[in-house]
């Protein structure tokens, strides 16, 4: 058989982007299950997905609450374009979306009930000043669910910041038990601690639910 | 172009914190007290410090004249 037909390279070009899909689906599907198992019992009427992404979990939570108002939240203008593009024809299932830093939020004090935040947390430049400004929206009584790629030691959290620091984005990869030391000085207090088992090579990462007194 | 009102009820500066004014005409928030002008692009409101700009005072005397035209409150109460 001829190895470069016409359609083999079409298959070749289809590849590509071809298992993207699967690729979602084992990576950050499982995350988002848990956090939206999480908030089972949960009746917010304002809810941030912090570093939405293409808002592939933003666009589960209108699903989960439909009556809340959604706010979707990133740093970068280029996924919240992306964002955008894969609305539906309904305005109603739109989130509102916001372009803005997580260490300098653009909400009023005490405004939120929920926010999330799934794989994003490791890339803040100041994770303390990111959870200060989160005490200060957040409502008393509102909760912080925080999903992120976790070391299990220190020095593993080390290892991996100097190795992307050269990169020029330093990955600030947090054992669990710093996280929830860091949740405990903003003020939070942390409820709910455990791993989210997902396939792949990528470590399964680590969901931290925190309640604001 | 319009934002979404529950979003607005609690859209602040990212810089004081505070409420804003919102021109729906000029795609615009506006905080008056550091005079600073964040812009609205295709419906996302782009909070960014960095991205922000100054306007000078004959600039702020306007915004502050069409709001009270126009009955533009802020975005919540102080």
């Amino acid at each position: 058989m001829p190895s470069s037909t016409p359609s083999s390279s079409l298959f070749d070009r289809w590849s590509a982007t071809y298992d993207l899909p699967g690729l979602q689906r084992f990576t950050y599907r499982p995350i988002h299950d848990a956090i939206v198992a999480q908030l089972a019992e949960a009746h917010p009427s304002t809810v941030v997905d912090l570093g939405c992404g293409t808002g592939q979990l933003t666009r589960r939570l209108i699903e989960r609450f439909p009556d809340a108002a959604v706010i979707g939240v990133d740093f970068s203008a280029g996924m919240l374009a992306e964002a955008t593009g894969r609305l539906g024809p309904n305005p109603a299932d739109h989130p509102a979306l916001v372009q803005a830093e997580a260490e300098r939020l653009p909400f009023g004090p005490s405004s939120v009930d929920v926010v999330v935040c799934t794989e994003s947390f490791h890339w803040y430049r100041d994770q303390a000043e990111a959870l200060d400004g989160l005490a200060e929206i957040v409502r008393p009584g509102g909760r912080v669910l925080v999903a992120s790629i976790a070391t299990m030691t220190g020095l593993g959290d080390d290892i991996v910041r100097r190795l992307t620091s050269r990169g020029g984005r330093p990955i600030r990869a947090l054992p669990p038990e710093r996280l929830r030391r860091l949740l405990d000085r903003a003020g939070f207090e942390v409820v709910d601690q455990r791993r989210v088992p997902r396939l792949g090579l990528i470590g399964w990462p680590v969901l931290t639910d925190a309640r604001h007194p | 172009m319009t934002l979404d009102p529950r979003l607005l009820e609690i859209l602040a500066c990212p810089e004081d914190k505070g409420p804003l004014l919102w021109f729906e005409g000029e795609n615009i928030l506006y905080n008056p007290r550091l005079k600073r002008r964040y812009e609205v692009n295709d419906g996302i409101p782009v909070m960014l410090i960095d991205e922000a700009t100054t306007v000078d005072d004959a600039e702020h005397e306007r915004l502050v004249a069409l709001a009270e035209a126009e009955g533009i409150e802020p975005t919540f109460e102080d």
